[in-house]
Formats: C-alpha cells, structure tokens, sequence
C-alpha cells in the first residue's frame, strides 16, 4: 500500500469505527500522519492508528490537540450563540459545526474555525457582543462573513449570507426561507439534511474547482450520508444539485466517498481521487491558476484573461482590501495598480512568482 | 468536594476527557475511559470520595477495594490540576 492508500484505509476504519488491521501499518509513521495532516484528517488516522495499538507521542498529540480545539470551540459556541438568544440575533452553525457530530468520536472532524449565518441586519449587535466576549474583530462589513479571533487560537467567521458567487448567489439569496426552526430555543435556525447536504456540496464544489479541496471533504461526504441519506428526499436533492448545475460533481464526490469509505463496488472518478490526494484541505495554488486559465477558455487567450481577472479583481473584493474604494469608486484603477506592486514586493509575490512559473508550464 | 464549574468535560462510550479553562495554568487535557466519566457524573454536585465509590459500586461488578483505588486515583488526578472544589 502506498501512503496516500494506507490514509485513505485508517481514515475509512475510523469512520466506520472499526479497528484496522496492523498488519497494514507502516513501520514508519511519520509519511502517513504528514499526508493527513494536509489533508486535515491527522486526528481521524491517528484515532484508527491508536486503535491499531500504534501509540507514539505524535499520535497522541494528534488526538489531544483536536479533542481540545473541539470542545473549546464547543464551549465558546455555546456562549456565544447564548448571547445571541438573549439579544434575539437568528443563527444557524453551518459546516463543521454541524459535521463534526456525524463522525464516530469527539475530535475526528478537524477545524480551524466555527461558521455560523447570522442575521446579516444584527451585525452590529454581534460585533459588540463578540468583543463584550473577549474576541477581537479581525474583518468587519469587509465581504460576505465577519471575522473575529480570541487569544490567538480561535476563530469566529459569521457570514451574512451564503455563497455568493455568481453561480449560486440568487439560489442562496434568500436563504432564511430555506431554514428550519431549532426546537427548544428561540432565535436558532437549522437546514433540513436535504438543503444541507445541496449547501455541503455547492461549498465543496466552489473548493474544488479553484485551488482543489483534500480528503476531509470526502470524509465529511460520507459520514453525511451514511447518517442522513436513508431518510433523506433524494428527487429533492437531484432537483437542487442539477439547478445549481453541480449534478455531474455531487454524483462523482458521493461515489468516490461511497467507493472509499462505504464498501461500494462501483466505477468511480480516478482523476476525482488523484486531484483531491493532490490538493490537501485548502487546495494548492497549481491547481487555481491550471482550473482558472481553463475556465477562461484555455490557451494564451486564457492565460491573459486570467492575468487580467487576477489584477482587476470584482469591485467587492477590492473592497474588502481598501474600504475607501466604497465611497470613492474612481480609485478601482489605482488601487488595482497598487495592489499588484504591493503583491510583487512583499510576501504574497511569491505567489504570483509561483503563479506566473504554472502559466509558463500549462 | 465538586468539580469546577469552568471545567470542561465530555463523555461518552470509553472516551472521557477534561479540560481546564482556556485561560489557565494548565495547557494539558486529562483523558480516561468510561469509569472516569462516571467518576465526573458524579462529581457534577457535592460529593465524597466514599460516595462516590458506593454510587460506582451500583453500576461495576468490582471489589470495594478496587473501586475505590480507582476513584482515589482519580480524584487525585484531577486535585492535581485544580479541577476539584473542596
């Protein structure tokens, strides 16, 4: 077994809560949790290695550090969206929040922050409840989510809406009709499993088709589905996925998660697989520029209009770089310059080094 | 003697952990099995050591001795990071 193999095998036999066989273990580790790691699912494999008797430091660190990120971002949650029940903000968790309580064990659902939809017209009112909690506000009214961290550890994105990018924007205008009332509280909201199984996928698909998106994504597939999908209204689900037009990757991702993690014998997406192994968690730069030159059509025709879309960036997203450009929109060109010279000059020109080095080898 | 109310646990099958305040001293986690989380249950409102051993006694088919060994441990562990309000 190679190594992307032996994960993909620790990661099904903790998903299915089931004790790998040792046999099948590396002696060596290190390759094994380095993979997983990219892939945001170290404390799943590690789960399945300690259960498998591999009990080193690394794998206990591995565990301990996820189980503590959860049930501090737990607890924090908890008195967060306390607060918001008694200013009657509405809420709703959205992603891991939610999928981390589909997975066998506390821990296993990796995350490096906690998304909740709040009432976009209450954004104020957060913002003054969140740092009354101690939290810093990182990005606020700057795009679509507002950002708040606590000491250094945490991190808080409350979006105002959901996707919007052209694609799904008026699917997800308004979304609050699409929402289910919590019982036993007064202000919190839930997706039925359909509509958050169509917002799981549309999310999945925004990654995967820029920079790629890594295994937790499969993962997060299948433990969805093996809890939800017996009950859930399939036609409804198809209907969604083929308006939104992601019918083709909603197929292909729930095959390759089934075929990995379910015991599905069916034909699946090879290049899927090889892609996502390839990609790690927050996807790579390589496959941004290849999957943005082809969506613009290809060829050096691509390339330019990639470079130009990479330079001229939508006026939202300037703005949320130069709050000014709100009020004066004249300075887009200006601001575009300077944002390009900037990027050429500091940090992030390795960046466009490296980007401009994949456009010369597509 | 009780468990701090800023303490925060979580149990369920074998997996019991617990965790101190983010802001404290202590950086590390305390994890055990089912029979600490029992330990914890009962720790949630004024206890004693003995108390506790005799309410673990109703659910384990164990000597005295041994339970009460293992609760001791237990409640050592956890003095041991300020969890434990006398």
């Amino acid at each position: 077994m190679n190594t992307a193999d032996t994960v993909i095998y620790l990661a099904s036999c903790a998903v299915n809560d089931t004790a790998p066989d040792p046999a099948i273990i590396p002696d060596d580790i290190s390759g094994v949790i380095s993979l997983a790691s990219r892939h945001m699912i170290s404390a799943l494999v590690s789960m399945s290695l300690e259960n498998a008797g591999v009990s080193n430091e690394i794998v206990k660190s591995k565990i301990a550090s996820s189980v503590r990120m959860t049930m501090y971002y737990d607890s924090l949650s908890v008195k967060i969206l306390r607060c918001f029940e008694d200013s009657g903000v509405w809420y709703m968790p959205l992603k891991g929040a939610v999928l981390k309580d589909c997975y066998p064990r506390l821990g296993m659902r990796e995350m490096t922050d906690r998304d909740i939809l709040i009432d976009a017209s209450k954004a104020a009112d957060v913002r003054s409840i969140m740092e009354g909690l101690g939290f810093v506000c990182e990005s606020f009214a700057l795009g679509r989510h507002d950002i708040y961290s606590r000491d250094s550890l945490f991190t808080f994105e409350l979006h105002r809406g959901l996707l919007h990018e052209e694609r799904f924007s008026a699917y997800y205008s308004g979304v609050k009709g699409r929402l289910i009332k919590d019982s036993g509280n007064n202000y919190g909201y839930h997706f039925r499993p359909e509509d958050f199984y169509v917002y799981m996928t549309a999310h999945g698909y925004r990654h995967y088709s820029r920079g790629g998106t890594g295994l937790r994504s499969l993962t997060d597939e299948y433990v969805f589905i093996k809890k939800f999908w017996a009950d859930m209204d399939i036609d409804y689900v198809m209907r969604e996925v083929n308006a939104l037009g992601i019918s083709d990757f909603e197929k292909d991702i729930r095959t390759l998660a089934m075929n990995l993690f379910g015991g599905v014998k069916e034909s699946y997406n090879r290049d899927m697989l090889c892609y996502i192994v390839g990609s790690g968690a927050f996807g790579n730069v390589q496959n941004r520029v290849a999957n943005n030159t082809a969506k613009y059509g290809g060829g050096i025709t691509g390339k330019i209009k990639y470079i130009l879309a990479r330079i001229f960036i939508p006026q939202e997203a300037m703005r949320d770089i130069y709050p000014s450009l709100g009020k004066y929109k004249v300075l887009y060109p200006f601001l575009a310059l300077h944002r390009m010279i900037k990027a050429l000059v500091n940090i992030r020109g390795k960046v466009f080094e490296s980007e401009s080095e994949l456009l010369k080898r597509i | 003697m009780r468990l701090k109310d800023n303490f925060l646990t979580y149990s369920k099958d074998n997996d019991t952990y617990i965790l101190p305040p983010v802001d404290s001293g202590f950086t590390g986690m305390i994890r055990g099995n089912e029979t600490l989380g029992g330990i914890i249950a009962l720790l949630s409102h004024d206890t004693s050591e003995e108390e506790i051993t005799r309410a673990m006694l109703e659910e384990y088919d164990a000597p005295y001795e041994t339970v009460k060994a293992d609760v001791k441990r237990a409640v050592k562990i956890l003095r041991g990071i300020g969890a434990v309000d006398e």
